[in-house]
């Protein structure tokens, strides 16, 4: 006869952690940083380009997961989306003001932190860290796929946060270059990425 | 006026870049409900959301998950408003009237006063040490949940890292986009099962797993629901003398399981020879 096994705490999905964390459960929060947190950072580090303020917004996005998960709304994307969204969102804004304030006359960006950075330590569940090491390297092998002169546009419009007409600044190329590549470069993500990666509920 | 006109705006509000001022229209669009557009744009969400994925791994600084988790057990710890125990009613004395009887219902009234007084510390006293006991039921019932789970990680993950462990992909059948791991261990005689592009199903029904060693009638595994995102989990031991040569498999099922299959076959996937 079958008979039903129980998954273990650990592997809940990412739904109910977010739902464990609307009800003020701290654990479920643990549970979502291990899962989430070396990808938020590796985000912001992405486009802070400083460890120290990375680590200061990784901790607000997740300070901010914790106050408001309970305006999560599950039809309209995936936790790791709505996370990865609101860091992005949090890093670029810092970016910005940083860059404000740093703006110099010999122009000098930020520190660059690349040699500063440990190297990514598992916390996340052998279970989960074979998942999301998937998911990576689809992610990966999608973005291979794309052409570099589309994926640099992605990149400055994602990372860097540039308008299209500040990227065709940047490039020196016409507006509407930018943008079909821009273009070009999401829907074909979108395609090779396809349904599976989208996990709507 | 077609819908595509609306594409770049569209793109560069999902990218986050669009201008206050350039996206009134689009908004305007987006206010009205437009299925396509509303679709576009969660579809270009969803896309960019994935791309940080492909950023080389790195870790977070250990200090910052000990201040969030720390700062989050403070919180959850601190009764907000609406959780606070209902203040107990007062009392409110008579309105004073010159009686002769003044003198002696002072007196009477203080010494209600008192009581109710004392009664009130009594039962906020009470409440909060009822609060207190259910909350050191919920920390001690998390522990054991905790020790568990560690264990049970433990064990998963010296299984997968011992050099007997299998790895096997199960690949969606009926469920185009479904996919499956198993991962096992002959010598611990155990295997875990994760799932994922899997439709949830209705609440009749359920998924099972089978094992079908070569030549034999398949072995029921467990059965096990998906979550909105179409994901499971299932974990159980390695039925005896099953072979080297097995076939793994996902069937839909009434709930509770069947012993033999009867739905159709989600995932399959082959172990071992």
């Amino acid at each position: 006869m079958s008979r039903p096994a129980e998954p273990p705490s650990t592997s809940l999905d990412d739904y109910a952690l977010m739902r464990a964390v609307a009800a003020r459960d701290e654990t479920a929060l643990a549970g979502l940083y291990d899962r989430y947190g070396n990808a938020t950072y590796a985000l912001c580090l992405r486009i802070l380009r400083d460890p120290l303020s990375a680590e200061e917004v990784v901790f607000d996005v997740f300070w901010e997961l914790w106050e408001r998960a309970g305006r999560f709304d599950e039809r309209r994307g995936t936790p790791l989306a709505y996370l990865l969204g609101v860091a992005r969102s949090r890093a670029t804004d810092r970016f910005r003001s940083l860059r404000a304030k740093k703006r110099s006359p010999d122009g000098s960006a930020g520190q660059d932190g690349d040699g500063a950075v440990p190297p990514a330590v598992d916390q996340t569940t052998p279970v989960d860290d074979a998942l999301l090491r998937e998911q990576r390297a689809r992610v990966r092998g999608a973005l291979a796929q794309l052409p570099g002169q589309d994926r640099e546009a992605l990149d400055l419009a994602f990372y860097e946060a540039l308008t299209h007409s500040q990227i065709a600044e940047r490039l020196n190329l016409p507006l509407g270059t930018v943008k079909s590549r821009i273009r070009q470069a999401l829907l074909r993500l979108g395609k090779l990425l396809g349904p599976s990666e989208s996990d709507s509920p | 006026m077609s819908c595509e006109v609306y594409d770049d705006r569209l793109m560069e509000l999902a990218l986050g870049t669009l201008a206050p001022d350039e996206g009134d229209a689009l908004r305007d669009h987006l206010s009205r409900g437009c299925p396509r557009c509303a679709g576009r744009l969660a579809e270009f969400h969803t896309t960019l959301s994935l791309l940080p994925l492909a950023l080389p791994a790195v870790a977070a600084p250990t200090g910052v998950r000990q201040r969030l988790i720390a700062r989050a057990a403070e919180s959850a710890a601190r009764p907000d408003a609406q959780h606070r125990p209902s203040p107990v009613p007062g009392f409110t004395p008579p309105a004073p009237k010159t009686r002769w009887w003044i003198g002696p219902a002072i007196g009477g009234a203080l010494a209600a006063s008192a009581l109710l007084a004392l009664g009130g510390a009594w039962l906020r006293e009470s409440q909060s040490v009822a609060q207190l006991n259910n909350e050191l039921d919920h920390r001690q019932r998390q522990i054991v949940e905790l020790r568990n789970a560690l264990a049970s990680e433990q064990e998963t993950s010296r299984a997968i890292q011992s050099p007997a462990a299998l790895m096997v992909s199960l690949e969606g059948a009926a469920a185009p986009g479904g996919q499956g791991r198993i991962f096992m261990d002959p010598k611990l005689g155990k295997w875990w099962f994760a799932a994922r592009g899997l439709k949830p199903l209705a609440s009749d029904k359920t998924y099972e797993f089978w094992m079908i060693p070569h030549n034999q009638k398949p072995i029921p595994a467990g059965t096990f629901n998906v979550d909105s995102a179409g994901v499971g989990y299932l974990t159980g031991a390695v039925p005896p003398n099953i072979g080297s040569s097995v076939l793994a498999a996902v069937t839909d099922e009434p709930t509770g399981g069947l012993p033999q299959p009867t739905g159709q076959i989600q995932l399959k996937g082959s172990i071992g020879n």
